[in-house]
């Protein structure tokens, strides 16, 4: 798991004025909403004895979230602004801080960025170019929950390989005589790489796809990537012109074996509400095919090094994934999970936010990392 | 736990021609019958990308991973990668852990090592299986326990007085005293006889065909052979004989699996196995509820841990031989295996292994 990069924390509809605590990088964090409607994501340790703030209550007069244990209350940028137990006039020491995330609120959900990197140096959150736009409709965003490891989870998104085999009505089971997977166009980008893989495709039933369906079997393209370490994008065009389903799923890893989904689907066709309900379903169908065969995989954790694989030519795209994610553990972003569990009865630990980079004197230990090179 | 000897993995009923996912000594195997019925056993992880075979399907005599459909046949060579084609060369690398299997009384048996045919610790044999004038009976089990737990209480001479209440008088005669073992090994094991004093048995049926009515010493026997396979001989009268064999797989460190055949030359009517298996329930449940209340969980490395009186001695022989296959290098580095659990799968090395190089997964770390 990586630092520095935004991460889903809930959906916007999920978020009030009211303490929220969620676990992600298998640290807890507490988010709410102040009384001008603007979302917050702080470490949900207290600094004082450990309290768990999401368990306290938000205070709406001074926008600030007060621990349950003894009532300390921290403002948005994660500053104690007061100690109960001091009184009205007691100094308020500086170490008294938790660490605050930037946050930003799109496509329905709350999103922070969770690392110490300056603005500027931070990768950007994935843009949907067609959201809001006219011609496209979007599902509600909703969120799938994993019982495995979200970088399995994105080698899948990304794997061109599985489809004949875990989707019985995406292609043909492999049962064709000339089937092989046809080679991948792959682009590295500033925070991933895409690709573009040509399918042979079933054909479209009349039912749904009226006068654009095909009685033959075709052709599909897909333009797939993925953008950091936890969002893989999915564009699939059943035909060059018409019928496509785009797809961004921004993965949220509790921990390592524990990740929540969140969602966003849009098409440019069957435009009308009425279809919403049939393109999720299918959609979750297709989900529940995956989760099936990827909850059983072994080892849990994709293996360090690839020769603990045998690995062929349709791998070539999740080759890119791991090379990626290995220039970013370089730069110091992988925590050192091994670390963390040995020592998480004894110790609690904060991923970094950006004002450490500022100010010293934070009580909480930075959670540790494994040595860039 | 210990590599290099056979473990039951199933009922022979259970083994069809769809995929089986079975766990023994902490890790996943697949088993399946191919178009011949004969059993075939694999390591269950993928070598491409870790699909769990045990999720896909059997097609001819192979086993298809459900992820990319590779096809793996029952020696664990991959015979087909669908995503090169079908005219593409299989890279060598491309093949898994297959174990030999054996069918016999009723069980599927899987040799889960490397070592050679004429190295390996024979299955124990049930004379009485093919035998004139007995009457077998197959039964399972299973209990959260370390398997060695319940292979020591197995041949341990002085529990029954105190956790079977039939056998004995709970010990409350003044003169109580554990009645002297007869002792003998074999290279594989070992066991004792001894005579034990003695209430009628339980079951009317049984007592009337023992013809035995009153208090009287019963001839018994019992002894492990290999790690985790029991005999026991019970006598009540010289002519009436239980013979009860007892194979045990442990799943992980404190979860076993265990098959029970008992062989009985009286009462030989079929109609009589619900008595005869009923009644071993009772008794086995009376073991188990002891066992899970063992500590630690997992029999102790070093018998200075624990108080050792003479009874004790058939306990103290079985560590010897504990011993002896781990200095061989049979017994799994569970420790290691627990810490990278996550992120490292293991096969338990096939005997192919002795013969080819170039394996995917690693061999489990062994001590």
């Amino acid at each position: 798991m990586y630092i520095n990069f935004w991460y889903p924390v809930c959906l916007s509809e999920e978020l009030k004025e009211e303490p929220l605590k969620v676990t992600i990088l298998g640290l807890d964090f507490v988010a709410f909403r102040d009384s001008n409607g603007e979302a917050h994501c702080l470490s949900d340790i207290c600094v004082h004895r450990g309290g768990s703030l999401s368990g306290g209550l938000c205070h709406t007069e001074d926008n600030t979230i007060a621990c349950p244990y003894h009532g300390w209350r921290f403002d948005k940028t994660g500053k104690c602004i007061r100690i109960p137990s001091l009184g009205l006039k007691g100094k308020i020491p500086p170490r008294a801080k938790v660490d605050s995330y930037p946050v930003t609120e799109k496509y329905d959900i709350i999103f922070a960025f969770l690392g110490d990197l300056p603005e500027e140096e931070r990768s950007p959150l994935y843009e949907i170019e067609e959201y809001g736009k006219d011609g496209w409709r979007a599902n509600k965003t909703v969120t799938l929950d994993l019982n495995y490891n979200y970088e399995r989870s994105i080698e899948n998104a990304l794997d061109p390989a599985h489809n004949e085999f875990i989707h019985p009505t995406h292609g043909f089971e492999g049962s064709k005589n000339d089937y092989q997977v046809n080679p991948s166009k792959i682009t590295e980008t500033a925070w991933g790489a895409n690709f573009e893989q040509l399918f042979d495709a079933p054909p479209l039933d009349q039912e749904i796809y009226g006068e654009t369906a095909r009685e033959e079997s075709g052709e599909l393209t897909v333009y797939g990537g993925y953008h950091g370490p936890n969002v893989v994008i999915t564009q699939i065009h059943t035909k060059k012109e018409i019928n496509w389903f785009h797809q961004y799923f921004f993965e949220q890893p509790i921990n390592q074996f524990q990740t929540k989904v969140f969602f966003v689907n849009m098409r440019n066709w069957i435009m009308e509400e009425k279809w919403d309900e049939m393109v999720m379903e299918r959609n979750l169908i297709i989900a529940g095919e995956d989760i099936t065969v990827m909850t059983d995989l072994r080892p849990q954790i994709t293996p360090d090094t690839m020769t603990k694989e045998v690995l062929v030519p349709a791998d070539l795209i999740m080759g890119q994934y791991r090379k990626t994610m290995k220039s970013w553990e370089s730069k110091g972003y992988k925590i050192d999970s091994e670390t963390l569990d040995k020592n998480k009865h004894k110790m609690a630990f904060s991923i970094p936010c950006p004002a450490r980079k500022q100010e010293k004197n934070w009580v909480l230990d930075s959670i540790p990392l494994i040595n860039g090179k | 736990m210990y590599i290099n000897f056979w473990y039951v993995a199933d009922e022979s009923k259970n083994i069809t021609d769809q995929p089986l996912k079975k766990k023994m000594l902490g890790q996943n195997f697949v088993l399946f019958r191919d178009s011949k019925g004969k059993v075939k056993c694999l390591s269950d992880v993928c070598i491409h990308r870790g699909g769990s075979l045990a999720g896909g399907k059997v097609v001819g005599d192979c086993i298809q991973c459900p992820y990319h459909g590779w096809h793996f046949d029952g020696e664990g060579s991959c015979k087909r990668i669908p995503s090169i084609g079908k005219e593409a060369k299989i890279p060598k690398r491309a093949k898994i852990d297959a174990y030999p299997t054996e069918e016999k009384y009723g069980l599927v048996f899987c040799f889960l090592g490397d070592i050679p045919k004429k190295e390996r610790c024979p299955i124990l044999e049930i004379k009485e299986f093919e035998m004139e004038g007995w009457t077998i009976t197959n039964q399972k089990l299973a209990f959260d326990i370390d398997y060695k737990r319940s292979i020591e209480n197995g041949i341990d001479g002085a529990h029954n007085e105190f956790v079977h209440p039939t056998h004995g008088f709970s010990g409350e005669d003044d003169d109580y005293k554990s009645p002297p073992i007869d002792m003998k090994s074999t290279k594989w094991g070992t066991g004792f006889t001894n005579k034990m004093y003695a209430p009628p048995l339980k079951e009317k049926s049984m007592r009337d065909a023992a013809g035995e009515n009153q208090n009287t010493f019963v001839e018994a026997g019992t002894g492990h052979h290999g790690i985790s396979m029991l005999w026991t001989y019970i006598h009540p009268t010289p002519a009436v004989h239980i013979h009860q064999y007892m194979f045990e797989t442990p799943i992980d460190e404190t979860h076993t699996n265990l098959y029970l055949i008992t062989a009985r030359n009286f009462l030989t009517d079929e109609k009589n196995d619900a008595t005869v298996i009923d009644r071993n329930q009772v008794v086995a449940f009376q073991d188990r509820d002891v066992l899970m209340g063992l500590h630690p969980i997992i029999t102790p490395d070093e018998t200075k841990n624990e108080f050792f009186v003479t009874m004790d001695k058939p306990i103290k022989r079985y560590r010897e031989l504990l011993d002896k296959w781990e200095k061989k290098g049979w017994r799994i580095n569970s420790e290691l295996v627990n810490r990278n659990t996550l992120s490292h799968a293991y096969a338990i090395p096939s005997p192919e292994r002795r013969k080819n190089k170039g394996w995917v997964i690693d061999s489990i770390p062994l001590i």
